[in-house]
């Protein structure tokens, strides 16, 4: 029996403002526990809360990026439930009249295009975080997170595979970045998916049951714990079993996920409009100063490189779909001129080593600037491939200027006519063997002969000079 | 005759001319509510270092003429929901005993920064909740006029105060009648303004559409006065509105020639006092002598403002009351062993049985299958009441009745039937939900020398109209310090 | 819509409310008549009347991005029951 798999996403994306959505606490991340904390983000007696203006435009903002249409008239709801992270025991949210709804996402799968329907997209406030007391005495709340404003934005049930997931979710991710409205630092929890799954009997039409996994913070575990999932439930219904809904934690570690049932189904919210805030109103005009505000967004960017910079669709998509990636790229391309190789040798070794390390590369000294000069150092012929992968790794553990790592280690490429020919004429001189087989026509002793004179050049030599001068030296000495 | 009988602005008056002195001023306040708070049990936290410290701050800037305002050198005495920087904020609950906030209410800040001198916090029923200030960890709060009677509640200990002597004013709340209740009990003029001039910042929520912050006073024109002061915008709570129509005290003697009132026949029902209906229709008659116009009118509304009221304060109070968990301050059961038992035993062990009860209702109605039958109606009846309201004004300059249906009852007489003293509300509760002004002023004494109050009901942002025809139902009728030496308080 | 024991018993849950054995036949009653007598709302017919949510005809109260706010992290944990290495402390809550 094969099935469908149905999926959709609820990602969480915490908004880059500078204070928190409902007070004026400071918005800001790893901050001492509880020294970014106020009476009404604590939820204490009497106290109240008032929106964010920039958290309501960024929300818009991202809405407009995905091409949603945006509530004229939207408002706050809370969210009842009790939980330690959360001090007021009801979260300020938004229940049926989200501020964005209605848009769609295009994503790039197996080189063909497929619109995401995206369902709404709406402003709610962060809680604050739960830690384990190392001495075991119980567990220690840090309200620092709590009202941080987060945008909900929650997807349409139309992806059709684990792999489209992780691709959605990327995507999106990117738009964020591009907007400016998140900086989507996954290491650091601002951005997190839930990933909501069922699968049906190939050619039905019916949904079957679906399950939820909360709280994945990284395109792998999306796509894995999706995977996953599907397998588990097709086991389930292989076996004559029915799917239970119910909400599940993915484990990373250990590549599978476990049941929290009891937990959420029970949950009765009790939703209803917040007293304490007042509607939203949102006119022409207001939308329209939002709308030019939004920068270049990563689909522009990426026709642009195709069709301005002749870069492949499918290098021009990878490397636009990482804002600081695309800056870099921009940068090195001001510098070095030639589009094509910053491309290539961002799709080979930067991405190689964010794949590798994750992103620290992109904070690391190797920025567009340092990285164009080395490529066009290499364009130019003054280094070898291989001395620019040697400096590009120095000038990210020590910070240095390319010229000066380049200076310093002596790695331009040695062109001078008469060291080559020195260097050369001493190889021949000095491995008669090879020289005589290749006279009797042995090519791979060529190989070894260019091996020596590159090895007498200390590595130095242009390999095509080299070339040149050997095959010229070994013509005029064995005539 | 005692400094504290004086109103606020004959105390004022003999400040500014340096007759008199804060500090004297406050000392006697001080002495007097030693000597009668046993008996009335209005203070349940007295300030009275800080009180003398504030007083001789105040004194400071009344001599150099630094502070003009009528309040500087005023004691007063806040009701113990009201957030208090340094001071304990109970709200008369086991679950805030210890509650000491390291912030104020706005409102009462701003009192303060003009150099009312604040005396200490005073009773009230558990979070608000309640119509007799009996449901309190301290002890019910006695009717200065008899004390084998109820303040009335929720704020008794802030209309007590006044009626005592013991404050030049106080602050109450106001979300069903808990301002106008007790002022009518305790002969008192108290007020509830519209919603959204009183900032409710630092005021322990209970029902955030309803509830709203006002003055408790000796006579009209002090209640003027504290309304100058107490209103303003401000940022911090969303639901504040900008007043831009001068001082209160403005229109005061204005008269109420031309002026019509309206009497709704849902205000004049069998459930109210005889006595009561007399008081009330003689006090109209006084107006219509001063050239003032009555006629009847129907507010068929109101006979479903109670049940709307209480499916949505219950509703607002048990997602407001929430947050009240034992983990970031209140009280946390000792015997709690598990997170679960932190929530559920904390808050079981700290709130009163009335709270407790509403809290239920609230959940409830906000539970699905029954949200819609029930929180959502009430949401609908609430605009057919303010619709009903807004349409009277059409025709009305105010509309005017009782507060209650009876004057103060006995302790003890109505704890036994919690529906019973729910459907007493039912001529100030429609007020609140349709968000507007409602003024109470005394008019008469009962046959058993009880304060009758006297209610009037304006359309949005109109108190300077009301306080004009308060003043003129002074004149005519005596303010309470004439009731007092008629009925020999 | 009769309240009964159960009834309470779910809604205290709900409410994070213990409530002892022996006020739980009290409260069913108080609240069964309470309901009851709330029903007399559900009977009447509000055409269609849109819920008054708010009573101020406000839009758009919003505030500025600017943070406020400076370290008052003792004073604001003074009034806690329990903390330990400067945050609030409760007892182990599962899958923290």
């Amino acid at each position: 029996m094969e099935y469908d798999i149905i999926i959709g996403l609820e990602i969480h994306s915490e908004l880059k403002t500078q204070s928190k959505v409902f007070c004026g606490c400071k918005n800001e991340f790893g901050g001492d526990p509880n020294t970014q904390c106020c009476p009404v983000c604590l939820g204490m007696p009497g106290t109240l809360p008032v929106l964010n203006k920039t958290a309501l435009e960024y929300a818009i903002k991202a809405g407009l990026a995905m091409n949603c249409k945006i509530s004229r008239f939207s408002k706050l709801d809370r969210k009842n439930f009790f939980y330690p992270d959360m001090p007021k025991a009801y979260q300020i949210s938004q229940y049926d009249l989200p501020i964005c709804y209605d848009g769609y996402v295009d994503i790039e799968v197996n080189g063909e295009t497929k619109r995401i329907g995206i369902e709404r997209i709406h402003i709610e406030e962060d809680a604050g975080k739960l830690v384990h007391d190392p001495y075991g005495q119980g567990t220690l709340i840090d309200y620092n997170r709590c009202g941080v404003p987060l945008i909900e934005i929650v997807t349409r049930p139309d992806i059709r595979s684990p792999e489209e997931a992780r691709i959605l979710f990327e995507t999106i991710k990117s738009i964020l970045e591009y907007t400016e409205v998140s900086d989507c630092r996954m290491q650091e929890g601002s951005i997190r998916a839930d990933v909501n799954l069922s699968i049906r009997p190939k050619g039905t039409e019916a949904f079957g049951v679906r399950t939820e996994m909360k709280n994945l913070n990284s395109f792998r575990s999306v796509q894995r714990a999706a995977e996953a999932e599907a397998k588990r439930q097709a086991e389930v219904l292989r076996k004559g079993g029915v799917v239970i809904q119910e909400t599940r934690r993915w484990d990373d570690n250990k590549g599978e996920s476990f049941s929290m049932r009891g937990k959420e189904e029970a949950m009765d919210y009790r939703y209803f409009p917040e007293p304490d805030l007042v509607p939203i109103v949102v006119d022409d005009e207001w939308l329209e100063s939002i709308k030019r505000s939004i920068p270049e967004l990563p689909q522009s960017r990426r026709d642009r490189y195709i069709n301005e910079l002749g870069i492949p669709r499918y290098d021009a998509n990878l490397i636009t779909m990482n804002k600081r990636v695309a800056d870099m790229f921009d940068a090195a391309v001001a510098v070095c001129g030639n589009a094509k190789t910053v491309s290539n040798w961002i799709m080979t070794d930067i991405m190689r080593r964010i794949n590798d390390k994750g992103e620290a590369v992109l904070d690391s000294p190797l920025n567009g600037k340092r990285f164009g000069e080395i490529l066009l150092f290499l364009e130019k012929g003054e280094i070898t491939q291989a001395s620019a992968k040697k400096v590009m790794d120095e000038v990210i553990e020590t910070g240095a200027e390319p010229s000066e790592i380049i200076e310093k280690r002596g790695l331009k490429v040695q062109r001078d006519e008469n060291l080559v020919l020195d260097a050369v004429r001493k190889v021949i001189q000095s491995n008669p063997q090879a020289f005589n087989d290749y006279v009797s026509g042995k090519e791979k002793a060529f190989g070894f002969l260019m091996g020596r004179v590159m090895g007498e050049l200390k590595g130095k030599g242009d390999p095509a000079q080299v070339k040149e001068v050997l095959t010229r030296e070994l013509q005029a000495a064995s005539s | 005759m005692k400094l504290r009988e004086l109103t606020l602005k004959e105390t004022h008056d003999l400040l500014k001319a340096g007759e008199i002195g804060v500090v004297e001023l406050t000392r006697e306040y001080l002495d007097a509510i030693h000597e009668n708070n046993p008996s009335i049990n209005c203070y349940v936290t007295l300030c009275e270092n800080e009180a003398l410290n504030q007083a001789e701050e105040a004194q400071k800037r009344l001599s150099s003429g630094e502070e003009n305002s009528a309040l500087c050198g005023i004691p007063m005495g806040i009701k113990d929901n009201m957030c208090t920087y340094g001071v304990r904020t109970t709200c008369a609950s086991k679950m805030l005993e210890n509650f000491i906030p390291p912030y104020s209410s706005t409102a009462v800040d701003r009192l303060l920064k003009k150099g009312a001198v604040m005396l200490g916090k005073l009773n009230m029923d558990e979070f608000a909740m309640g119509s007799s200030t009996e449901n309190t960890i301290f002890g019910p709060t006695r009717n200065p006029w008899n004390t084998e009677y109820v303040a009335g509640g929720s704020s008794g200990g802030s209309a007590a105060a006044v009626a005592a002597n013991l404050a030049g004013f106080t602050l109450g709340s106001d979300t069903g009648g808990s301002i106008r209740q007790p002022a009518a009990f305790c002969g008192v003029v108290g007020l509830k303004p519209t919603y959204g001039l009183v900032s409710r910042y630092g005021l322990v929520a209970f029902a955030s559409s309803l509830d709203q912050i006002g003055p408790l006073t000796k006579d009209v024109t002090d209640c003027a006065l504290v309304m100058d002061e107490v209103v303003a915008h401000d940022p911090m709570d969303s639901t504040s509105v900008v007043w831009e129509n001068g001082s209160f005290t403005e229109d005061l003697e204005k008269g109420v020639k031309g002026l019509s009132l309206g009497l709704p026949a849902e205000f004049f029902d069998s459930a109210l006092d005889d006595g009561v209906r007399k008081a009330i229709l003689k006090t109209i008659k006084l107006l219509e002598d001063q050239c003032a116009s009555a006629q009847e009118t129907a507010l068929p509304g109101i006979k479903h403002a109670v049940p709307a009221y209480y499916l949505i304060s219950s509703s607002e109070a048990s997602a407001n009351l929430a947050r009240y968990d034992g983990i970031r301050y209140g009280h946390r059961s000792k015997a709690a062993k598990n997170i679960d038992e932190v929530y559920r035993l904390s808050r079981g062990e700290g709130f009163g049985r009335e709270v407790k009860r509403r809290i239920l209702l609230g959940t409830y109605a906000l539970s699905s299958g029954y949200h819609d039958e029930l929180y959502n109606k009430a949401l609908k009846v609430r605009r057919i009441i303010a619709n009903e309201f807004a349409r009277a004004f059409e025709q009305f300059d105010v509309i005017i009745g009782p507060a209650y249906p009876t004057t103060a009852f006995k302790l003890g007489e109505k704890l036994e039937d919690p529906l019973k003293m729910y459907l007493s509300d039912i001529y100030t509760a429609g007020v609140n939900l349709a968000g507007l002004p409602g003024l109470v002023v005394p008019c008469g004494l009962d046959d058993k020398n009880m304060p009758i109050g006297i209610q009037l009901i304006g359309k949005p942002f109109s108190e300077k109209l009301l306080l004009r025809i308060g003043y003129a139902i002074e004149k005519a009728v005596g303010s309470f310090k004439a009731l007092k030496n008629e009925g020999r308080a | 819509m009769a309240t009964d024991v159960e009834t309470i018993k779910k809604i205290a849950q709900l409410s994070a409310l213990s409530i002892n054995e022996s006020e739980l036949e009290g409260f069913a009653k108080d609240l069964d008549m309470i309901i009851g007598y709330m029903e007399q709302l559900s009977k009447l017919d509000t055409g269609d009347v849109k819920p008054m949510e708010h009573v101020l005809p406000l839009h758009n109260v919003l505030r500025e991005d600017v943070p406020t706010h400076v370290n008052r992290r003792e004073e604001l944990m003074n009034n806690a029951p329990e903390t330990a290495n400067e945050c609030f402390m409760v007892p182990s809550v599962v899958d923290a």
